[in-house]
């Protein structure tokens, strides 16, 4: 009797057990992903700016911001995108690999890697993309930032 | 068993509520669809502020700039502004195509729409039915059918440049005796005849003058024979000789011993674009030049606490050998310089110099004489001015009764006589020379009376009355520039004798009154006052007699018949009936007497009369004729002109020139300062001892004074408020040794925003007063606060000719803006102007300022000559409307 009403607790403890088990890894999971977004929309955040100073060029930057009078200025993009990955790492501040397009536009990409990295976007399964409206050359353009690692 | 399942079932329970959390968590974790969402209304919002019309790529926009739909103003406004104004002008079409063709590159991202004040601008063909985010931003300056921009006037009142001013030159009180010169000083630098608005000179001259400006003529001008009051002088002819810096203004003279100026001043007008501040804290009076016998009262106004006095004094004499003359000079009632027998001299007295002075006691208006002794003075002169007097006689049946028994009498007694054998009895009357003489059958002749009885000796009301009316009108028209003429009146008027100067026809005329009917004191003075026809030039004057109350109302002017009346309405119409004349500037005064009056019918009279002064009042008729005696002296002093002269004498001759009284003195009041507009103030003349105006409540005073046309006499009383400000018997009971103001200076700080008092009395020696004198004038210059005022937005602005009244009743006119042409007329009393108009809005908000009272006349005496509006325009201001909330919506 004791028996029968020890192992009926310990199949629901068990069962227990394993929910848990299963909800650790699963969160585990979407907070990876999650931490993941935070930091992309950090880093659209922060090219939807102007920087510091307002006027910044490669000799005074302390922080990278791609925006004039609220629209892409095509110097300061210019200006990041000829930044090597170091620099262009430490001012961005991400761990992982991006690269930045605005749609449509003629400024070409801004990106962190070598171009023998293009081979982990194509096929990495952790990226990510976020698109963000900016104003560029007098019309209305979509700037795209892809992340990845 | 019971125990275990209990356990069981708990553990799954827990087992739900943990699985719950994580799914819930999970799905917050995981919603990152809607943060995007959130993100790209932001985005759009942004992008849509941050790209100008004028630097848009988008096609339709590039069109829209190159066939001008987009106007040059709206260049530099956003798209999101662009599209707002839009919508504010009704073209939502517009610009739900701005928006589709701008937003072409990301339509395709999310289901989007825009609104403004939630009507729907734009929604993209991705749109879906549930709102996931919304971002908003204001918009200012636009409302739905509003006008987006339009004109704004901002308008404030300034000294302006090219104002009209004035440069005054003062003659004082009495400047003699000879040419005299005075210096209207410091023209501006660009002053030219034909920035001469007017130039002129007002002044009492006893003889014809020629006035040279600068060794101009500007002819001869001829003084009304033995006439003092101020006279008026064009001397436009010689506006070309003015020049910049000061000024020589000369009044030569032939016969010396009447060569004086009482009183006035030198004006000219001009147009200026100089800006002239007057120092602070220092003063400088200069005497009138003197070419002949200095002769000079006048005084100087220290306008706050005297610190330090200068006097320079330059003059020179020709005197016979036989003469030992003392010029002196004196400062209220000190004598601050004795230069005896001097022929020629340059003296200047410093504060060492004048430690005989109280400098404590010289705030305010000092009295100055300067002159010589040891010259034959000729006494007085007396010279008449025209004035008109009527006397207005009662003769109702109340002036047939006994008066008075001053000879000669009238004695009556009954006379008993025979007939045949009856006897009869008759009333004998006749004149007596006493009381006891009427006795007897004093009167003789037919019947012949064998008994008398009932004697009564008295001289009847109305007797009295016509001898002292006639005693009045010789005493009266003893001036050779007088006329009287008389009304005598009862039930209504009875007879009429229009002003004269025939003494005869006057006392024939007086003579012929009889008493009998009631009493309309208001029908005899509406008939008298129409016989004025020459108020504004001659004195006038009205006595008025009654021996009882008014029994009969009059409707107003024009009314001498009269009608039966109440008591208090027949008073009231005396009362009315007098004041009338009083404010026509007839002097009227009125005479009570007799013991049928009541105190109300004595009090009417009191108040029938311009002012307490003027009023007598007896129960005894044998005062009758010591009050008609005292209102001619009063005519008499006021309709002559008496002042102190010198005989110059053989071969004699003093001249003095560019002397002044310089001073220093820590002011009562500053100058305008900022966010302060100075203007002056100048109060309508006023004839009558007191006067009563009203200062703004946002007007400061700065310093002001009196203008006090004395004449004959000295201005021996200012008061403001109850405040004395100038006393002459302070310095002397004997006036003729002190100086006579004709500028009397006014504290600053005896002044209050809203009603003022001022007091002006003009006398020959201590209780010897003489009324007041005409024509005065208060002059105040003053700061006053007027904030510029903005009108909101409006569509046009076109401007106005004002017409604002004041509370004088005059009418400002001024247009505004100053370039304003066209025929449309705005009153400011009525509120009648455009309000779609920013001039005319503005316009009203200053004027508004202005009027303290609130009774659609401003306060402040405005003259366009020293105030102009200043002006400013702004086009294409946005409008203040809103703000209006532009959305952006993202769907899924």
């Amino acid at each position: 009797m004791r028996g029968q009403v020890s192992a009926t607790d310990f199949a629901a403890g068990f069962l227990i057990f394993m929910i848990a088990v299963f909800a650790f890894f699963n969160y585990s999971q979407i907070s990876t992903q999650g931490e993941r977004d935070i930091d992309l929309v950090r880093l659209s955040e922060e090219l939807l700016t102007s920087g510091y100073p307002a006027d910044w060029n490669e000799t005074n930057v302390l922080r990278i911001g791609l925006l004039s009078n609220d629209s892409i200025d095509t110097d300061k993009w210019m200006t990041l995108r000829g930044f090597d990955i170091d620099t262009k790492n430490t001012m961005l501040s991400t761990p992982y690999y991006y690269r930045i397009s605005v749609h449509p536009s003629d400024l070409g990409i801004i990106t962190n890697y070598n171009d023998t990295a293009t081979l982990g976007y194509d096929t990495s399964d952790t990226v990510r993309r976020i698109e963000r409206i900016v104003a560029y050359n007098g019309t209305i353009a979509r700037l795209e930032v892809i992340a990845w690692h | 068993m019971a125990l275990g399942q209990l356990f069981t079932i708990d553990a799954l329970i827990a087992t739900g509520i943990l699985l719950g959390t994580i799914i819930l968590i999970t799905s917050i974790g995981t919603d990152h669809g809607s943060q995007n969402e959130q993100i790209l209304a932001h985005d759009l919002i942004r992008a849509l502020s941050a790209i100008p019309v004028s630097e848009s790529t988008a096609p339709l926009i590039a069109e829209l700039r190159g066939n001008g739909t987009v106007e040059p103003l709206q260049m530099e406004r956003s798209i999101l502004e662009y599209t707002s104004e839009l919508w504010a002008n009704g073209n939502l079409t517009l610009a739900e195509r701005i928006i589709t063709n701008v937003s072409e590159h990301v339509s395709n991202m999310s289901g989007f729409s825009t609104l403004i004040n939630e009507e729907a601008l734009y929604t993209n063909a991705a749109a879906q039915p549930r709102t996931i985010s919304r971002t908003t931003r204001l918009v200012s300056g636009i409302n739905k059918s509003q006008p987006v921009r339009g004109y704004s006037a901002r308008m404030q009142f300034s000294a302006s440049s090219n104002r009209t001013t004035s440069t005054f030159a003062y003659f004082g009180g009495f400047s003699g005796q000879g040419d005299v010169e005075v210096v209207l000083r410091d023209l501006p630098s660009d002053i030219e005849a034909s920035r001469v608005v007017s130039f002129s000179m007002e002044a009492a001259i006893s003889q014809d003058v020629e006035v040279t400006v600068n060794t101009v003529s500007c002819g001869t001008f001829t003084a009304q024979p033995a006439y003092k009051e101020s006279q008026y002088f064009d001397l436009s002819p010689c506006i070309s000789a003015l020049t910049p810096g000061n000024n020589r203004v000369r009044l030569s003279f032939d016969e010396l011993e009447t060569a004086f100026v009482g009183g006035g001043f030198v004006r000219v007008r001009y147009t200026t674009d100089r800006i002239t501040i007057p120092p602070v804290g220092h003063g400088t009076y200069h005497f009138p030049d003197i070419y002949g016998i200095i002769n000079i009262y006048d005084s100087f106004t220290v306008p706050g606490n005297l610190t330090s006095l200068e006097i320079n004094l330059e003059y020179d004499a020709l005197l016979p050998q036989n003469i030992t003359t003392t010029y002196f000079l004196t400062i209220g009632n000190t004598t601050v310089y004795n230069g005896t027998n001097i022929s020629s001299e340059s003296i200047t007295l410093t504060d060492a110099d004048l430690s005989m002075l109280d400098y404590s006691a010289m705030s305010g208006t000092n009295p100055i004489r300067m002159g010589l002794e040891g010259v034959n003075y000729t006494g007085y002169i007396t010279v008449d001015r025209p004035s008109d007097t009527t006397l207005v006689t009662d003769v109702s049946g109340s002036m047939s009764v006994c008066g008075d028994t001053e000879p000669p009498l009238t004695c009556t007694y009954g006379c008993q006589y025979m007939w045949w054998i009856w006897p009869l009895t008759t009333t004998k009357t006749c004149t007596v020379g006493s009381v006891d003489a009427c006795t007897g059958d004093v009167c003789g002749g037919s019947p012949t009376c064998v008994n008398t009885y009932n004697h009564d000796a008295c001289r009847s009301r109305m007797r009295v009355a016509i001898e002292a009316a006639k005693t009045a009108a010789a005493g009266i028209l003893q001036s050779d520039l007088a006329r009287v003429g008389t009304v005598s009146y009862s039930t209504g008027v009875r007879s009429v004798l229009d002003l004269t100067d025939n003494l005869a026809a006057v006392e024939d005329e007086i003579d012929s009154y009889t008493a009998g009917g009631w009493t309309c004191i208001c029908c005899g003075i509406y008939r008298a006052f129409d016989m004025y026809t020459n108020l504004s030039a001659n004195h006038s004057y009205m006595i008025v007699l009654s021996d009882g109350d008014s029994t009969h109302d009059c409707t107003g002017p024009g009314d001498y018949s009269g009608t039966h009346a109440a008591e208090n309405i027949a008073n009231q119409a005396t009362i009315d009936a007098g004041q009338y004349a009083c404010a026509n500037n007839i002097s009227v005064f009125t005479i009570a007497i007799g013991d049928d009056l009541t105190p109300t019918g004595i009090d009417t009279l009191r108040h029938t009369a311009c002012d307490e002064s003027m009023f007598f009042a007896s129960d005894d008729f044998s005062d009758l004729a010591g009050f008609y005696e005292t209102v001619t002296q009063e005519i008499l002093s006021r309709t002559t002109y008496t002042s102190q002269i010198v005989h110059p004498g053989e071969g004699m001759a003093s001249n003095l020139t560019n002397s002044y009284i310089s001073f220093t003195y820590d002011p009562i009041a500053q100058p305008a300062g900022i966010n302060e507009v100075p203007i002056t103030v100048q109060t309508p003349t006023f004839d009558h001892c007191t006067d009563d105006f009203l200062l703004g409540s946002n007007l400061r005073v700065v310093d002001a004074h009196v203008t006090s046309y004395s004449d004959e006499h000295w201005t021996s009383l200012v008061g403001i408020n109850a405040h004395t400000v100038f006393n002459i018997s302070r310095y002397s009971d004997d006036y003729t040794l002190i100086g006579d103001p004709f500028i009397v200076g006014l504290p600053a700080d005896r002044f209050v925003n809203g009603s003022n008092t001022i007091a002006l009395l003009t006398g020959n020696e201590p209780g010897n007063e003489t009324g007041c004198s005409v024509n005065n004038s208060i002059v105040i210059n003053a700061a006053v606060a007027i904030n510029p005022t903005v009108s909101i937005v409006t569509p046009k602005a076109e401007g106005c000719h004002w017409f604002v009244m004041q509370e004088d009743l005059n009418i400002y006119e001024i247009s505004i803006p100053a370039h304003y042409n066209g025929t449309k007329e705005c009153y400011y009393e009525t509120a009648t102007y455009d309000d779609q108009d920013a001039y005319d809005r503005a316009a009203y908000e200053l004027f508004r300022q202005l009027d303290v009272t609130n009774t659609g006349r401003i306060d402040i005496y405005l003259r366009e000559q020293e105030l102009s509006v200043e002006v400013a325009i702004t086009q294409d201001v946005p409008s203040l409307w809103g703000p209006s909330e532009y959305v952006v919506e993202v769907t899924r």
